[in-house]
């Protein structure tokens, strides 16, 4: 029997029941009762996290005590090293642990100092950043000009 | 047929895609991705005759299987939108959605699977005379939007997305294109696979890795190049993050099926977005298409990466390396396998990857793929399995 192109597509997409995907920053927060999950950056290079990306010292020593993908156990356990081996990450004399129910970056500071926010995405509410809404108006505009110049090209013809 | 393509392409919006480019198109002797993308650098629109090869000789054939538009006979559908929407030839439409589900395992074990939202977006791209300008605007659902592509800045729900938007000018007698706005960074192999480690580590991913900036791209019928000053990516917050600096690569046609090219990057910023300090990021490499046999491409690339945390006095050198094999048994139906490796300059340890699966191109633009990707050297080792269906105008 040969399977219809079709039918071998939808079987594919077929499979939706998604479950949530772990989530490390809730499972932190959880964990250490803070008041808000810390950001993905105090491990990985973006908030978009990923393979490969724990980039950051904080994120390397959790790796260094047993964290793996995806797994909250894991995270707690390291998590529970960092506590009991008084980690110390950036050595600014404030414990890991501390500095996360703190609401800062274990990784310390950098050279901005203490105020540089930490990386946001999408166009900015405090309008510092209407620059992608502005440059996508203003090809809106030029597109509707361009269509309405066709217009009149294809009347004249 | 085109009520089957019609209610496949429905299902798959209504569940929910990524660019295009496709460099084992030089088993063809398309070593020019201008001959079928309106990017002169590839992926994204495609232009009329992209539509056409697209079912000429993309996908699978269920009837004679001729390769070639002399011998089909039958005009092809895909050079019209949906298959039978006829299109004027200044206006380009696409849209594209692409849905997958995923299963993570570490040591063996899944610990993650889910559904996985790639791609939903609608984009044009339009040519009147010399004047040119695209743009694309799409969904990213909470779990899965590209954050450096966002345009509303939600953390919690889901988000407008917009990879690219530019406007230009042809100039060179139409072989070369000047514009401005949110573009592909030119560097390396604009390859589908965009969490490889030469487009992480680069950060030239066509997911969302594209910045705001000024770039000029010539196509000649033996090499093609872009040069792009990098403006900085508007959609990251706050300023002191954005790179700004400068890309791009030359290829350089060996024969019609192989071609080897150089790129070059160097953005700095403010704040690098993992250290927060003020840092040059440079990348430097080489990449190569060849396909010796129509069947198989092998494709490479190297890259050489340096990073600099400015006043530091400190320069961390990492590479990263890409090479892909792609065997076409069948028309459309593609096995594809590729090794990688990555070090970073801040990390000892040398990342190790293996990629291995199917990609179908079942009709004129659908296509599904399964694929199988092992890394080691960072932690315990991971494994990926990742089925995809993709649709797209």
């Amino acid at each position: 029997m040969r399977l219809h192109p079709l039918l071998v597509a939808v079987l594919v997409i077929a499979p939706v029941a998604a479950r949530a995907t772990p989530n490390f920053p809730a499972a932190a927060a959880r964990d250490l009762q803070l008041s808000a999950p810390p950001a993905c950056t105090i491990c990985h290079a973006t908030n978009s996290g990923g393979a490969g990306t724990v980039v950051k010292p904080f994120g390397k020593y959790l790796v260094s005590r047993g964290l793996r993908p995806f797994d909250e156990g894991s995270l707690a356990g390291a998590l529970g090293a960092a506590a009991g081996e008084r980690h110390d990450t950036d050595g600014d004399g404030v414990l890991d642990v501390d500095a996360l129910k703190q609401g800062l970056d274990p990784n310390g500071t950098s050279t901005q100092g203490p105020t540089l926010e930490d990386p946001s995405f999408g166009c900015s509410a405090t309008g510092s950043a209407g620059g992608t809404s502005t440059g996508l108006l203003v090809l809106v505009v030029v597109l509707r000009l361009a269509a309405a110049h066709v217009c009149r090209l294809r009347g004249r013809s | 047929m085109r009520r089957a393509r019609w209610l496949l392409f429905l299902a798959a919006w209504g569940a929910a895609g990524s660019a295009h480019a496709y460099p084992f198109m030089i088993r063809h002797g398309y070593t020019q991705c201008s001959s079928c993308h309106t990017d002169p650098s590839g992926g994204t629109f495609l232009n009329e005759y992209g539509r056409a090869q697209s079912e000429l000789l993309l996908s699978s054939s269920y009837g004679s299987g001729t390769e070639s538009s002399d011998e089909a006979g039958d005009e092809p559908t895909a050079g019209r939108l949906l298959g039978f929407i006829p299109l004027p030839s200044w206006f380009r439409p696409g849209g594209w959605v692409r849905e997958g589900y995923i299963w993570n395992a570490v040591d063996g074990k899944i610990v993650d699977r889910r559904a996985l939202q790639m791609r939903a977006d609608l984009g044009a791209d339009i040519k009147l005379g010399a004047f040119r300008a695209a743009a694309e605007l799409g969904y990213g659902s909470p779990e899965g939007t590209p954050r450096l592509a966002q345009i509303t800045h939600s953390t919690t729900g889901p988000n407008l997305v917009g990879r690219e938007f530019w406007a230009g000018v042809e100039v060179v007698g139409g072989d070369g294109l000047l514009r401005a706005g949110r573009i592909n960074v030119p560097f390396g192999l604009r390859n589908l696979e965009h969490t490889s480690f030469v487009r992480a580590a680069t950060r030239t991913d066509f997911n969302e890795d594209q910045t705001y900036g000024v770039a000029f791209a010539i196509s000649k019928p033996r090499w093609r190049a872009e040069v792009m000053a990098l403006l900085g990516n508007l959609s990251v917050h706050p300023d002191a993050y954005r790179e700004r600096g400068a890309a791009g690569y030359a290829e350089l046609s060996l024969g019609p099926t192989a071609a080897i090219g150089v790129s070059g990057l160097a953005a700095r910023s403010d704040a690098s977005l993992v250290t927060k300090l003020p840092t040059l990021r440079q990348a430097y490499g080489g990449f190569a298409r060849v396909s010796p046999w129509r069947p198989l491409v092998l494709q490479a690339e190297v890259d050489l990466l340096l990073n600099k945390p400015l006043g530091s006095g400190t320069q961390d050198v990492g590479h990263a390396e890409w090479l892909q094999v792609d065997l076409e048994p069948l028309r459309g139906l593609h096995v594809f396998g590729a090794l990688e490796g990555m070090k970073t300059g801040s990390t000892p340890e040398v990342q190790r990857g293996a990629w291995g699966g199917l990609w179908w191109f079942v009709f004129p633009h659908v296509d599904m793929r399964a694929d199988a990707v092992q890394r080691w050297g960072q932690g315990p080792p991971t494994t990926t399995f990742l089925v995809q269906l993709n649709g797209y105008l």
